[in-house]
């Protein structure tokens, strides 16, 4: 009996790795002339969407799923998804750590070398990353665009976005001697600081008052080699406890109002939404990187009123263009999920003219919207209330 | 929103500029076949012939291996002012080239509509409201 029973298990195990085959509103409502969603639609739909990353304007082609189960967030944020929710993010305006308790010397914690991990998102402004007081013991990314070390050297190296280790060792003068990034020994010389304060500080300066905040992710921070004062933090949180001194007492604090770190900054346009329909080829594009619709925003996927994963458009210049057009299709029933100020629709345009039409902007001009979730275009109205419940429950809509 | 207005009053090379602007970021060796994107930014075009193009106020990525030849070269290679400012308030100001500028900051990124004020370009910078008493957006006859 033993071996009937396991037999069963065996076909109900397989019968159940099989499910059933998806069947989408494509396939229950055939012939659609064109089907633009960030869902699938229908079982012969692979990818539904290219992303442009705003990091570094590379593409890729998305499905469905993998809209759904974060791979292109992933790929929007350059791959930093792993750092989300432990990691603090410098915001640029008013965040940083200070470390109190310190003299007022350019050369008071004598030779060490500080190091930190840091993730650059911008090379455009002046952002320090350590320095005591005001420009002693200090390194930073001048609005130039390269690494400078203590008061004002430049040290020839282009700050670049991304992921970095950095380190600077200084003398027993407090000058800085060298700079290494990402374990290369970059820049050599003799710099010495200025403005030292009896404060230390992460991500900003003092210099009669505080400014030039680091705009990203720093963490894993240390001195070492100081006779006077080593310490070190891990920095993986957003909380003075995420800034307790490893080595000693010489605690952080965190100040400002610094978010974990979920994504800010990277952003994800379309560049593409691809037709489902099958029918003909009418993909949605735009090659124009300030017209293309957004999908993901500082690191999170858009979603409509209802939680759909959707995309904002700017009201001024966002569209796709239909490159093939709609030759041939005179007038056509178009349904429209749309989201207005949180609220979403489905709007159903009826034997719509849009035998010109080459952009999606122009087909949906008499629906006020500021993100679109779905177009979908028939040919005709045949089964359009069928059509319209089927998309109201996908898409959650009363 | 901000727009320069070209000092040649031509589509084409509305579309250049925006082209060589993309490839800052993007040179041919890093493409994919499959990619979309090839322009980084839109134009109008005036009734009386002129073109603006549309500057974001952003920053932007300049690829390592970014074609500033091209861009710099389009636009008549203009001098750019880099100033910084020590800690004592004073500030400093550095004019280059503008394909010296870009040249160093490889990796890194750039504001365009900063970089354009930072040359004699600047005057011909022009908000949306400029272009609109300007008639660069006649109303559509209803």
């Amino acid at each position: 009996m033993s071996g009937d029973s396991s037999i069963g298990i065996g076909i109900g195990l397989a019968l159940k790795s099989y499910g059933r085959a998806f069947r989408g509103l494509l396939d229950k409502y055939t012939g659609a002339a064109a089907a633009y969603s960030l869902r699938k639609l229908s079982s012969s739909t692979s990818n539904v969407v290219r992303v442009r990353r705003s990091s570094d304007d590379a593409e890729q082609d998305f499905t469905a799923a993998q809209v759904d189960n974060g791979t292109l967030v992933n790929f929007a944020n350059n791959d930093t998804s792993a750092l989300y929710g432990n990691k603090m993010y410098f915001d640029g305006v008013d965040d940083y750590v200070s470390v109190a308790g310190m003299t007022k010397s350019v050369n008071y914690f004598g030779a060490c070398t500080m190091s930190a991990t840091v993730y650059v998102t911008d090379t455009t402004t002046n952002q320090v990353v350590f320095c005591l007081g005001g420009a002693s013991y200090r390194l930073f990314i001048n609005t130039d665009g390269n690494w400078y070390v203590n008061t004002s050297q430049n040290t020839g190296v282009a700050a670049t976005l991304g992921a970095h280790t950095v380190s600077v060792e200084f003398d027993n003068s407090g000058n800085a001697i060298s700079f290494t990034l990402d374990g290369v020994e970059e820049w050599t010389g003799s710099e010495s600081g200025s403005f030292a304060e009896t404060v230390f500080y992460i991500g900003a300066r003092d210099v009669s008052g505080l400014g030039r905040f680091f705009k990203g992710l720093i963490y894993d921070f240390s001195i070492t080699g100081s006779s006077v004062k080593n310490f070190a933090f891990n920095g993986y949180g957003n909380t003075n406890a995420d800034w307790e001194d490893q080595v000693g007492s010489n605690n952080g604090t965190v100040n400002g109002s610094p978010a974990l770190y979920s994504g800010q900054g990277f952003d994800g346009f379309v560049a593409t939404e691809y037709d489902q329909s099958g029918a003909v080829l009418r993909d949605g594009t735009q090659s124009t990187t300030t017209n293309q619709p957004q999908i993901v925003s500082n690191g999170a996927l858009v979603t409509d009123g209802n939680g759909n994963v959707s995309t904002i458009w700017d009201g001024v210049n966002d569209d796709l263009d239909v490159v093939t057009g709609f030759a041939g299709l005179t007038a056509a029933n178009v349904y429209a999920v749309t989201d207005n100020a949180g609220v979403v629709t489905l709007d159903t345009l009826t034997a719509q003219d849009i035998s010109a039409d080459t952009n999606l902007t122009t087909i949906l001009t008499s629906i006020t919207y500021d993100k679109v979730t779905a177009v979908i275009i028939y040919p005709d109205n045949t089964n359009q209330s069928a059509i319209q419940s089927e998309i109201n429950t996908l898409f959650g809509i009363a | 929103m901000n727009y320069l207005i070209l000092s040649q009053p031509s589509v084409d090379y509305a579309r250049s500029i925006s082209s060589s602007l993309w490839a800052l970021s993007r040179p041919e060796h890093v493409r994919d076949a499959k990619d979309v994107s090839q322009l980084y930014t839109s134009w109008l075009v005036h009734t009386d012939g002129r073109v603006a193009l549309y500057l974001p106020d952003e920053t932007k990525h300049v690829h390592s291996d970014g074609d500033v030849d091209s861009f710099c070269g389009l636009i008549g290679n203009p001098d750019v002012t880099i100033t910084t400012t020590d800690e004592e308030g004073v500030e400093s100001s550095q004019t280059l080239p503008m394909d010296e500028h870009l040249n160093t900051v490889r990796g890194g990124s750039i504001n365009p509509l900063a970089l354009i004020q930072s040359t004699a370009f600047t005057v011909n910078l022009k908000t949306r409201t400029e272009l609109e008493a300007d008639g660069w957006f006649p109303s559509e006859d209803i």
